[in-house]
């Protein structure tokens, strides 16, 4: 199946190619530290805000423009 | 050649402005130069002997599987052939092989007078090999760093047979194993991609080329997958008898936002105590003098050239024996050279009367690396005046080598750092200055030394500071950064793949191949999907420590320590099986790399969005009926007819920056000596005046 990002073979089991994967993973591992830093953030706020932050990563951007509204497990 | 001229010794250069220069240095008299076949000759007399001058234009000799199709792999029986045999594009080969036959026939001995690196070496082997008969035994070797007519009499006067053999040995093992690697893994991928599609597209990769790219993609994908964390800074502006200076609070990044402002909140308003003012005086000892390497990471941090280009440059200004031999690794500048005559020919160009003055007073002493090669002492100036006035990169890449030598001979530079502390309310702010007490070698070289004083306002320990404001800024953490192309070639040294002389060029491929692009790099769809796959199938290719041993086993091969033969061999045993994997899995790999090239090359000729329709991209496009290219959305199945017409020549790119006019994308156009930027919207509002002119000439005609 390909990745629902990109032209990418998806992972097996996932809907996305391990790359997207990985950024996923990344994501939802930085929400911890967000949400310390800010004494407690939203989800949408978070992605909202890594979306704009100067340096955040192509694939990150992809994630959050096709996962906007996941919820954190 | 003049008649009756015989039983002559037959000199072998690398290229015809080298063998001028060599003709002119050991002639008693003026060289003849006569034309054989279309061919430069250069004869001589020297104490009674006669010589003959010829030249080779880079290699005249290639390897080539004996012609077998691109799609045959694996191959593993090469032979050396004339070049113009193995690439269409060698011009000239023929004909100058065939003189240097001729000449060989009469000579009575020869002479190796090629550049002395493995790259010379192979050269010279060949010729002496192929074209004079077998004599790359008994010719003699001259061995020299600059073209200048000191430098070239004393080598010739020293030359010996059989002294460069173990360089030769490595230069043509280094030759056979690239083209082991490149072409049998290159037919693999190439195979595999055609075979699942119609097309042809040429795939390449090779023993260094792998593991470069690997470091690119590896960055890149850190990079895609990267999420900033976000931290605050806080910095207070304070004043003291009208002066006012910023401070960051010495705790650095606060983590927390809630920290942040209570910090602010805290010192707002309030005022500073000086706590603590420290000084400390520290040397900075002048840089080691450049070696390839160091050359073109300073070149590029300073003008930003690109590795390759640095290394043209470097050579131009070689070949007219201005500067030593730039491809060499050391740092060392050994005292044989003629520190004093050099510093003073210097002091006979203006720009550099000054320093070379100054340094003629004490006695020279050159400030070294610890970097070797055994072959070249670091670049330096030969002391020879410009016979030209140089210009653009020349002139600069000159200058940089003049002030770098210049500078290795100078004093410790004496700086002195200042510290500053301020208390407010038991939150400290900091502040760094720096002076320069004693210009010492940046004198020589203060325009790239790159060192710059920052000044600390004038206080005391106790003085009581107003804090005028403080800000709290949000920022966040950055993340991995490309490579340029500099700190590639840094990567590359500092893990010891490709040679000092290649390495640049490993670059230039990767870019010509598409598989990274822009400034700073960045890797493509194609080369992620490129390493990818070898990660998944065949990871020697693209790991480094294969790459690593070669490399050692080469300098072993250099050294007389090994024969090339095992090596060639080891090298064989381990591309069977990576060939074997890739062959097994032909559908799989060719698959993933085709999409990515695909997408690669369409990406290429997208130069922007549209405009018009605000959803499709602006794709460069040639039009099948009347073969001419144009500019068209790519939404057109959607209705969007926004076009435009490129020009019909030359090479065209898209820039990042949309027209400030119009918002239509910008291209790069080159065509003839000199580039220009264009707007591909025909109305754009910025053309009115052009258009006008136009319209006026046509009137007036």
């Amino acid at each position: 199946m390909q990745c629902k990002l990109c032209r990418r073979e998806a992972k097996q089991g996932d809907v996305l190619c391990r790359y997207h994967s990985e950024a996923k993973k990344a994501l939802k591992d930085s929400y911890a530290r967000w949400n310390e830093a800010y004494s407690g953030i939203s989800w949408e706020e978070y992605l909202n805000r890594v979306k704009t932050a100067e340096g955040t990563g192509q694939w990150v951007k992809d994630v959050i423009t096709f996962e906007e509204g996941v919820t954190v497990n | 050649m003049p008649a009756n001229f015989s039983d002559y010794s037959l000199i072998v250069c690398e290229k015809p402005d080298a063998a001028r220069k060599v003709a002119e240095a050991l002639a008693e008299g003026h060289p003849v130069i006569t034309m054989m076949n279309g061919v430069e000759v250069l004869t001589f007399q020297r104490e009674n002997s006669n010589y003959v001058v010829c030249s080779a234009i880079g290699h005249l000799y290639g390897l080539s599987d004996s012609f077998s199709q691109r799609e045959t792999y694996p191959v593993f029986d090469l032979e050396w052939y004339p070049a113009n045999l193995v690439d269409k594009r060698s011009r000239g080969v023929q004909k100058r092989i065939a003189s240097i036959k001729r000449l060989a026939g009469d000579a009575r001995s020869f002479i190796n007078a090629c550049d002395y690196d493995a790259e010379g070496e192979t050269i010279g082997d060949n010729i002496l090999r192929y074209a004079c008969g077998g004599k790359e035994g008994v010719a003699l070797r001259a061995k020299f760093s600059t073209l200048t007519k000191d430098d070239l009499v004393s080598s010739f006067a020293e030359a010996k047979a059989g002294s460069g053999s173990g360089l030769a040995k490595a230069g043509r093992t280094r030759h056979v194993l690239d083209f082991l690697w490149g072409i049998n893994l290159s037919r693999a991928l190439s195979t595999s991609v055609n075979s699942s599609s119609s097309g042809y597209k040429t795939i390449s990769m090779g023993r260094v080329q792998g593991p470069t790219l690997g470091f690119v993609v590896r960055r890149e994908v850190e990079i895609r997958t990267f999420v900033p964390s976000p931290y605050w800074s806080v910095t207070a502006l304070f004043e003291k008898d009208g002066v006012r200076f910023e401070a960051p609070s010495s705790k650095g990044k606060f983590l927390r936002r809630s920290d942040a402002l209570s910090t602010k909140a805290a010192c707002e308003g309030k005022t500073g105590v000086v706590s603590e003012l420290s000084r400390s005086v520290f040397k900075e000892p002048p840089p080691p003098p450049f070696n390839t390497g160091d050359l073109q990471k300073e070149a590029y941090r300073t003008f930003g050239l690109s590795p390759t280009k640095t290394l043209q440059v470097a050579e131009r200004l070689y070949l007219d024996a201005l500067i030593s031999y730039p491809r060499t690794s050391s740092q060392k500048l050994p005292p044989s050279i003629g520190y004093r005559q050099i510093v003073s020919k210097l002091g006979g160009i203006t720009a550099y009367a000054e320093s070379s003055r100054e340094l003629l007073e004490g006695s020279l002493s050159a400030k070294e690396g610890e970097k070797t090669d055994h072959a070249h002492p670091a670049i330096y100036p030969t002391g020879d005046h410009p016979r030209k006035v140089l210009g653009g990169y020349e002139a600069k890449i000159f200058d940089l080598v003049v002030r770098r030598f210049l500078a290795c001979f100078g004093a410790d530079a004496v700086r002195e750092r200042i510290s500053l502390k301020v208390d407010v309310q038991g939150n400290d702010f900091g502040l760094t200055g720096r002076r320069t007490l004693r210009l010492g070698w940046m004198k020589h070289y203060r325009k790239f030394s790159g060192a710059e004083d920052r000044a600390v306002p004038k206080l005391l320990k106790g003085d009581m500071l107003t804090v005028v404001r403080v800000d709290s800024e949000e920022k966040f953490e950055l993340g991995p950064s490309r490579y340029n192309q500099s700190s590639l070639l840094e990567r590359m040294e500092r893990e010891s793949i490709g040679t000092k002389a290649t390495r640049a060029e490993t670059i230039a491929t990767l870019i010509v191949r598409n598989y990274v692009g822009g400034d700073p790099v960045a890797a493509t769809d194609l080369g992620i999907s490129l390493v990818e796959t070898m990660d998944e199938y065949c990871p020697k290719i693209v790991s480094t420590e294969l790459t690593r041993e070669t490399e050692r086993q080469l300098e072993d091969i250099e050294e007389g320590r090994s024969d090339g033969s095992e090596v060639i061999e080891q090298a064989i045993t381990i591309l069977l099986k990576q060939i074997e994997t890739l062959k097994v899995n032909e559908t799989g790999v060719g698959g993933e790399i085709r999409e990515a090239s695909v997408e690669s090359s369409r990406s290429l000729n997208v130069i922007g969005r549209c405009p018009v329709c605000k959803a499709g991209n602006l794709v460069m496009i040639r039009s099948r009926k009347s073969g001419k290219r144009f500019v068209g959305c790519s939404n057109y199945s959607q209705g969007c007819r926004a076009s435009a017409p490129l020009p019909q020549s030359g090479f065209i790119k898209a820039t990042a920056k949309p027209c400030a006019k119009c918002g239509w994308p910008v291209v790069y156009v080159r065509r003839g000596r000199y580039p220009w930027r264009l707007c591909v919207n025909l109305n754009c509002e910025g053309k009115v005046g052009t258009r006008n002119a136009v319209q006026t000439l046509q009137k007036r005609s």
